[in-house]
């Protein structure tokens, strides 16, 4: 093995290492799940049903690799050996386009723009697929011996058809790197007018393909090769597309690369440190390029996002607010999944206001235009707060947006089951049998159905019994007529209790101090606390009747502070709504005070 | 070394040989004359048992969910034909060319289904036989049907389909993929032929009506002064003409029971004339004080009928300021009114059934091809069928008003339906079991309106339904393919340079709200 082999193979390696570690640790394959949720089932009916559409395989092997994403180091194995497959095949590729000697890092540059890629949490793998199988075929073609035109022509259009079948729009990759190898191979006119013409067969053929099949335009050219989403590093499938292109240019700046890199070389050469560890120092180098590339493509809130909803389905409740709290960020759905943590942890009432809540109610109870963009978290909360028909409602709606995710399926077969449908939890349990790796949701579903079939409910709450029209515009409307049908539910008191919080309603709250003993409840929390300390405030303040529950003399104290500092700041209400953050911000008096300066914040 | 290896592997090899011959070889098969037919019954999945069938159906493959370590099925003909079957599972699957040769041999007599079932000592068990009816008459041997996920508010996919019943053959018509996930509703064909089509289109660019006519395809705009854009339609005998009924639907949810729920807050009748290109009405079918809704006409296209009911505020309770509406007291009649195509004259109006005799909400009328029976949706309230748990198929004898309900339905909604073109057979969406998937169900008809046993839609996997999750949405039976080139098709529904804008006939004169009708939230009971 020569010097550059050995560095190559070297930096590959702490290049694919470095890749698995921050896909394992940073990125965290579960949550790339999380976000996707990617549907297959291992039926034949289900693959069949990608063979019949051009880049049906690749979909198909995308669905089934990122079922893989659920177990962490498995679904970091799986994108690492992805992208070091193209990493290898790129390495070829330039191989046979400047045979003598290429530099020994050049081919990791698509891994590198594919890294960022994948840090973005809706990065499809069947794009990355797509890419892989078109410098498979980019090897293959400029691998072959064929010297007579009309064959190479013949062999690049039997490519094209197979790869547009394999996997669609990522065929043009193939298509325009074949064409410039014509070109770049032959360096002259005539080489470029066929690879012109290998281009225009090629770009024709997705055209070709919408006449025959029942594929749109925009789906022949685009599907696994590029799409429309609200990339952080949307230049980045550019970024990479143009560089292959650039690199498809080797032999014509090779050459005065090598000069550059020469004269570079030697100055470092002359250093005496650097002359024995100069690969080292390479490697670190790459190491370094590709952490701050993955480190500034990695978008910080989505992971916030997915990792607080992944927990949530966890039911990991701490690990939920420890996420929350490392991230504070004001959206609607962190606000909602922090107060349902903060439920089942038993400290809404005393902490709603420590974790983010400056989309008041909405965000407590989730608005309506929310819920029809990601109606998942709505049927997730009215299954927890035992509100099963809206839980129905939600979870066919997000059946129709997101497909029969095994969640979607666990959750129909839960309701279903509750609801005494039992044929219907048989479909969805059947259904889940037919996932890779979810058989444990579908024995969860039969264990739930031999407790109910024993008259076991568990941790279910009891249904309701008589039914109302859900006002799907006043959510909180809905939780009071809940409240009245179902008055032993604690999550749907402590619920309203902070609806009422938002709404500023201390009457409403002091009226409701009586029910506190129903649920064992012996302090009043905190910020009931608050609200009957300001409450006790109005002219007939004194005459309380808090049932027999005491105000903190140092809370009391504490508004006394708040009042006097508030004072100070009487005209700087911006100013006073930052300052006074750290020491107040998690008071019910700092929400009321500044509730729309802290709106205006979302 | 070699040879050590060679002595490991080969009775290992041998070993998984005959483990996979004896895993997948043959299953012996009892000889039936020396069993005695238990008492013990089949239970057979799909249930296929005591049925009349079509003579141009698929086989009715079907799981035997008696417990057994193996399985025999012999199925015989009156009239000669045998079919054997052993398999190690309980899925019996009919090879399809002896199954058409015993049906087609077989045609007005009975067919008999011999089944055993091997118990783990080994003994074989034969079951009580099953007896199917092969009939006459041949069903319409196409299904047009919509697929996809139980709607609420929110749809993503969903596809038009044509099954051929004959085979197991499932074609993709189009499917919303192509046109941006807008959604589709109601399909319909002149008489159960293919040629002339219309679908409706909502929502995103391709909004509007689709009429393929031979080979024409036309995109239409039937928004008038008069109407917003159309709804359910039903085309006249002479396909020149399609009655529609324009509504105002909206959804609600219930806390408990079933979920959700549709309520029609305004409608009307009115004619579309294709070769006019004219929107046309009248006061009998589009008054002020009524919903009208879900037209459809008589055979020979001289009747209109449709259900009726008062409107909305008729139906409410509570203060002006806050009127209840009380939405489980809405029930729609059958009303038929004359027509005379030729001169597009309209006749006197009359109650062919009351809801106040029947007790019950009548909707979907769809009319025998002899003009003899209306076949009708009957629930306890409301216009939405398919969401309405007690709705149920019910016939109407329009000559005598006479009407019941056939013993073909379920527990479950049974909704959508319509009659083959001989009027022999009836097909119908029925959520029976699942209570929220429906599923098109088939069911023979003689001269006198009486039903035979339902069935569902045979499938090759005979375990199909039990794990597919889509409903089966407005079937419909067709005497052949639909030949629907779906690229003209999606060029003609975004082509809105060219759409049709309908005209409204000047001899309309009365208004109403449903130009501007507005979501109705007012009157919605929440």
């Amino acid at each position: 093995m020569n010097h550059r082999n050995r560095d190559r193979g070297l930096l590959t390696t702490a290049f694919l290492l470095f890749l698995f570690f921050y896909t394992r640790f940073a990125i965290q394959p579960e949550i790339i799940y999380q976000a996707q949720e990617p549907v297959f089932f291992k039926t034949a009916r289900f693959f069949v049903d990608f063979l019949g559409i051009p880049g049906g395989l690749t979909a198909y092997t995308a669905a089934c690799l990122s079922q893989f994403y659920i177990l962490p180091w498995i679904g970091a194995a799986v994108i690492t050996l992805i992208i070091g497959g193209i990493v290898s095949l790129t390495h070829l590729w330039l191989n046979r386009l400047q045979p003598e000697r290429t530099d020994v890092w050049l081919h990791l540059i698509p891994g590198l723009f594919l890294l960022m890629l994948h840090s973005h949490y809706h990065h499809p793998l069947s794009m990355t697929l797509g890419l892989l199988l078109a410098m498979a075929g980019l090897v293959l073609y400029t691998s072959i011996p064929i010297k007579n035109v009309g064959l190479r022509f013949l062999f690049y259009a039997i490519l094209c058809g197979l790869l547009f079948y394999l996997s669609i729009g990522a065929m043009l990759i193939f298509a325009v790197l074949g064409a410039l190898f014509e070109w770049t191979k032959n360096r002259s006119v005539k080489g470029a007018l066929l690879g012109l013409i290998f281009l225009c067969f090629a770009g024709t053929l997705p055209w070709i393909a919408t006449m025959l099949t029942m594929i749109t335009p925009k789906q022949a050219y685009l599907t696994h090769f590029w799409i429309a989403s609200r990339y952080p590093v949307g230049w980045a499938p550019a970024g990479l597309y143009i560089t292959l292109i650039f690199l498809a240019f080797i032999p014509f700046w090779l050459p005065l690369f090598r000069k550059l890199s020469s004269i570079i070389g030697d100055r470092i050469k002359r250093i005496p440190i650097l002359k024995k560890t100069g690969w080292i120092c390479r490697i670190i180098l790459i190491s370094l390029l590709t952490w701050a590339a993955a480190h500034y493509s990695l978008s910080r809130d989505s992971r916030t996002l997915y990792q607080a909803v992944h927990h949530t389905r966890e039911k990991n409740w701490d690990t939920v607010l420890e996420v929350i709290s490392g991230n504070p960020m004001n959206h609607i759905l962190i606000q909602h999944l922090s107060a349902r943590a903060l439920h089942h942890s038993g400290r809404l009432l005393d902490d709603l206001f420590s974790y983010p809540h400056a989309w008041g109610k909405q965000g407590l109870l989730l608005s309506y235009q929310f819920n029809y963009s990601a109606p998942k978290h709505m049927c997730d909360f009215c299954m927890d707060i035992g509100h099963l028909n809206e839980a129905e409602h939600w979870t066919y709606e997000t059946l129709t947006l997101g497909g029969e995710t095994p969640w979607i399926l666990h959750k129909l077969a839960e309701i279903n089951l509750l609801k005494g449908e039992t044929d219907m939890a048989r479909i969805c349990i059947n259904k889940l049998r037919q996932t890779l790796l979810h058989q444990a949701l579908a024995d969860d579903c039969e264990q739930l159905a031999r407790n109910l079939a024993a008259g076991r409910t568990g941790a279910y709450p009891f249904p309701i019994r008589t039914d109302f029209i859900i006002n799907k515009h006043k959510l909180e409307e809905d939780l009071q007529a809940l409240r009245e049908l179902m008055p032993q539910n604690r999550m749907v008191f402590e619920f309203n209790i902070a609806s009422l919080l938002f709404d500023k309603d201390l009457e409403g709250l002091y009226n409701q101090i009586g029910r506190l003993p129903e649920f064992g409840i012996r302090t009043l929390p905190r910020h009931w606390q608050e609200a009957m300390i300001l409450r006790m405030l109005k002219p007939d303040g004194s005459k309380l009747d808090l049932a027999g529950y005491k105000l903190n003399s140092s809370l009391i104290q504490n508004l006394q502070n708040f009042q006097q500092a508030l004072l100070l700041k009487a005209d700087k209400r911006v100013e006073a709504y930052n300052e006074l953050a750290p020491a107040y911000g998690n008071t019910y008096w700092y929400y009321l005070i500044f509730e729309e300066v802290a709106g205006n914040a979302k | 070394m070699q040879n050590n290896l060679r002595a490991v592997i080969s009775p290992i090899i041998l070993i998984c040989i005959g483990l996979c011959l004896s895993c997948t070889g043959p299953v012996e098969m009892p000889r039936l004359a020396s069993l005695t037919p238990l008492a013990d019954q089949p239970i057979l999945h799909p249930d296929y048992t005591d049925i009349t069938l079509p003579p141009n159906i698929a086989p009715l493959n079907f799981v035997i969910e008696n417990p057994g370590e193996a399985y025999f099925v012999e199925i015989s003909g009156e009239l000669g034909s045998l079919i054997r079957i052993s398999s190690r599972k309980p899925e019996i699957r009919i090879p399809l060319k002896s199954w058409k040769t015993l049906l087609e041999s077989n045609q007005g007599k009975d067919i008999r289904m011999d089944m055993c079932v091997k118990s783990k000592t080994g003994e074989w068990k034969r079951l009580t036989p099953v007896i199917n009816h092969v009939s006459e008459d041949s069903i319409d041997p196409i299904l047009v049907y919509r697929r996809l996920h139980p709607m609420y508010y929110l749809w993503q996919n969903m596809g038009l389909y044509q099954r051929n019943l004959e085979t197991f053959s499932e074609t993709t018509l189009i499917t919303n993929n192509q046109i941006e996930h807008s959604c589709f509703n109601c399909h319909t064909f002149v008489q159960n032929r293919s040629e002339t089509m219309m679908m409706h289109f909502r929502a995103g660019q391709v909004s509007g009506l689709y009429v393929k006519d031979g080979d024409r395809h036309l995109k239409i705009n039937t928004a008038t002064d008069f109407n917003k854009p159309a709804a359910y339609p039903s085309y006249h005998p002479d396909g020149k003409r399609i009655a529609f009924s324009i509504n105002n639907l909206g959804m609600f949810f219930h806390a408990t029971g079933d979920t959700r729920e549709v309520i029609d807050m305004m409608s009307d009748l009115v004619i579309y004339d294709v070769d006019k290109n004219q929107i046309t009405t009248d006061i009998q079918i589009s008054h002020p004080d009524y919903l009208e809704t879900f037209p459809a006409w008589s055979p020979d296209g001289r009747a209109l009928y449709f259900c009726r009911t008062n409107k909305l505020t008729d139906y409410t309770a509570g203060s002006d300021k806050d009127p209840q509406l009380q939405y489980n007291n809405v029930r729609y009649d059958l009303i038929r009114i004359g027509y005379n195509p030729e001169t597009g004259e309209w006749g006197k109006l009359e109650t062919v059934l009351s809801s106040g005799e029947c007790g019950q909400s009548i909707t979907i009328p769809r009319i025998s091809p002899d003009g003899h029976f209306a076949l009708v949706c009957m629930a306890d309230h409301g216009n939405f069928p398919v969401y309405v748990r007690t709705s149920d198929i019910g016939m109407v004898d329009l000559e005598t008003g006479y009407w019941w309900k056939p013993d073909i339905n379920s527990a479950q909604s049974e909704s959508y339906h319509n009659w083959s073109s001989t009027g022999r057979w009836i097909v119908f969406s029925s959520k029976r079991g699942t209570g929220q998937l429906a599923r098109p169900h088939f069911a023979h008809v003689d001269k006198n309106g009486q039903t035979g046993k339902p069935f569902v839609m045979p499938q090759e996997d005979p375990a199909f339904y039990d794990s597919f999750l889509e409903t089966y949405n407005l079937p419909e039976l067709l005497t052949g393919p639909v030949e629907l080139n779906a690229r003209e098709m999606i060029r003609t529904m975004y082509d809105n340079e060219h759409i049709v804008q309908a005209t409204l006939d000047s001899a309309v004169t009365h208004r109403n709200d449903l130009a501007e009708a507005r979501t109705g939230w007012y009157i919605l009971p929440y």
